[in-house]
């Protein structure tokens, strides 16, 4: 079971990945910002249901 | 009506096992027909053919020719292969009258129809999986040639009744290339270790669509398999395993269906299952099949959120939906029936 601090991590890796696949586009700095931030919660949220529910098992 | 069903690989494989059932059921004649090219064995396994056609292929061919076709009404095919497509592009053979009529499906859940529309445009007859997909193939497709359009999907057929959930198996059905991601893949694998946990007198499988190694060439490789992937699971309970028994096998053992992007759900759907599909796992921004599945489903009532799909919050689909999607495969039969015997008399 991958931790929030190992998601969090991984999630840095690929954001990083992102943007680099978003240079050369329209997409403002904000923008890259923005959506970079927006990634982060989505798997975030995903991973604390899951390990919230887990938790709960115990 | 005799009728040509030819396969390639293994989803086409699946296809004409089931069709010819359906279709020699209604009392026509079946020929099965093996496209093989270099790499054959890349795409479909000894263990798939007997499984899914028990009593053999009937020809096998790495070419189509006219006179192996004449003898037939029909040639029917969810997945026009290049080789399918060069031969019709012949206008030759296209007016020489002793000739099949050619009829195209789509292989399941179509989440790019446009791309595949352009490859039915030289067959006689297109069946789009829904009614509304049809204004949108005919704006594609050139006028020239004539063909007739409509829809509906023979793994698609409406629920003839509903089944509770027992407590029975949950089946897990994967999908080779989506989720995408490595991390989104452990995650879904997480889940699933996480219901399992929580329900030990419950048993989870992952029905794999092949074994690990089986149909390497194929289109949709899978790069990280399930069972590969186990591997690196803190623990995996007992309760969970993998499988890859026919989808016929699993629906009839599965009490609850459980997908991200599989087209089974639809099949699940089908045979009245409670389905559930999550589509908004770890990195699912990285995965167009995500998306598109959420376009497809929605309004259906299957969609759910992690939490729904951890407590196997099952609902039934919405009417309007299913309406919108599913069709009898009777009338679809009926419809390419009439359609066929208008073409042999010389209807376009």
């Amino acid at each position: 079971m991958k931790t929030l601090a190992d998601i969090s991590e991984r999630l840095r890796r690929l954001v990083q990945q992102l943007v680099h696949r978003t240079d050369g586009d329209d997409l403002s700095p904000k923008e890259i910002r923005d959506l970079k931030e927006r990634y982060r919660e989505h798997d975030l949220a995903q991973a604390k249901i899951l390990q919230d529910f887990l938790s709960r098992l115990k | 009506m005799k009728i040509l069903l030819p396969f390639n690989d293994d989803s086409t494989l699946f296809f004409v096992s089931r069709v010819k059932r359906q279709l020699s059921a209604r009392g026509h004649k079946c020929g099965t027909l093996f496209l093989t090219s270099a790499g054959s064995d890349e795409l479909v396994s000894k263990r798939q053919l007997d499984l899914f056609l028990p009593g053999g292929t009937d020809f096998v061919a790495s070419t189509l020719g006219a006179e192996m076709l004449e003898i037939f009404d029909a040639f029917i095919t969810c997945k026009p292969t290049r080789v399918v497509r060069n031969f019709l592009s012949d206008d030759g053979y296209r007016i020489r009258r002793n000739r099949p009529c050619f009829v195209a499906f789509q292989p399941g859940l179509e989440f790019s129809p446009e791309k595949g529309i352009g490859n039915r445009r030289k067959f006689d007859a297109i069946f789009v999986n829904r009614q509304a997909d049809i204004a949108l193939s005919e704006a594609m497709l050139p006028l020239a040639p004539k063909r007739v359009m409509s829809w509906g999907h023979p793994y698609f057929s409406p629920p003839q009744h509903y089944r509770e959930d027992t407590g029975g198996p949950a089946y897990f059905f994967a999908q080779a290339i989506s989720p995408r991601s490595i991390a989104a893949r452990m995650h879904v694998l997480e889940v699933l270790r996480a219901l399992a946990l929580a329900n030990p007198q419950r048993e989870f499988v992952i029905k794999l669509r092949h074994l690990p190694g089986e149909n390497a060439g194929h289109v949709h490789k899978e790069d990280h398999s399930y069972p590969d992937l186990m591997q690196g699971l803190e623990t995996c309970p007992d309760n969970l395993r993998v499988s890859a028994c026919s989808l016929e096998e699993a629906l009839e053992k599965a009490a609850v269906a459980l997908t991200c992007t599989s087209t089974a759900a639809m099949d699940a759907i089908s045979a009245g299952l409670p389905a559930i599909a999550y589509t908004d796992y770890v990195e699912n921004y990285l995965d167009p099949m995500s998306k598109a599945m959420k376009g497809l489903f929605a309004g259906s009532g299957v969609l759910a959120s992690l939490e729904q799909f951890l407590n196997l919050e099952a609902r039934r689909p919405e009417a309007s939906w299913l309406n919108a999607n599913f069709r009898d495969p009777d009338v679809i039969w009926s419809e390419l029936e009439t359609t066929v015997e208008a073409f042999k008399k010389g209807a376009p």
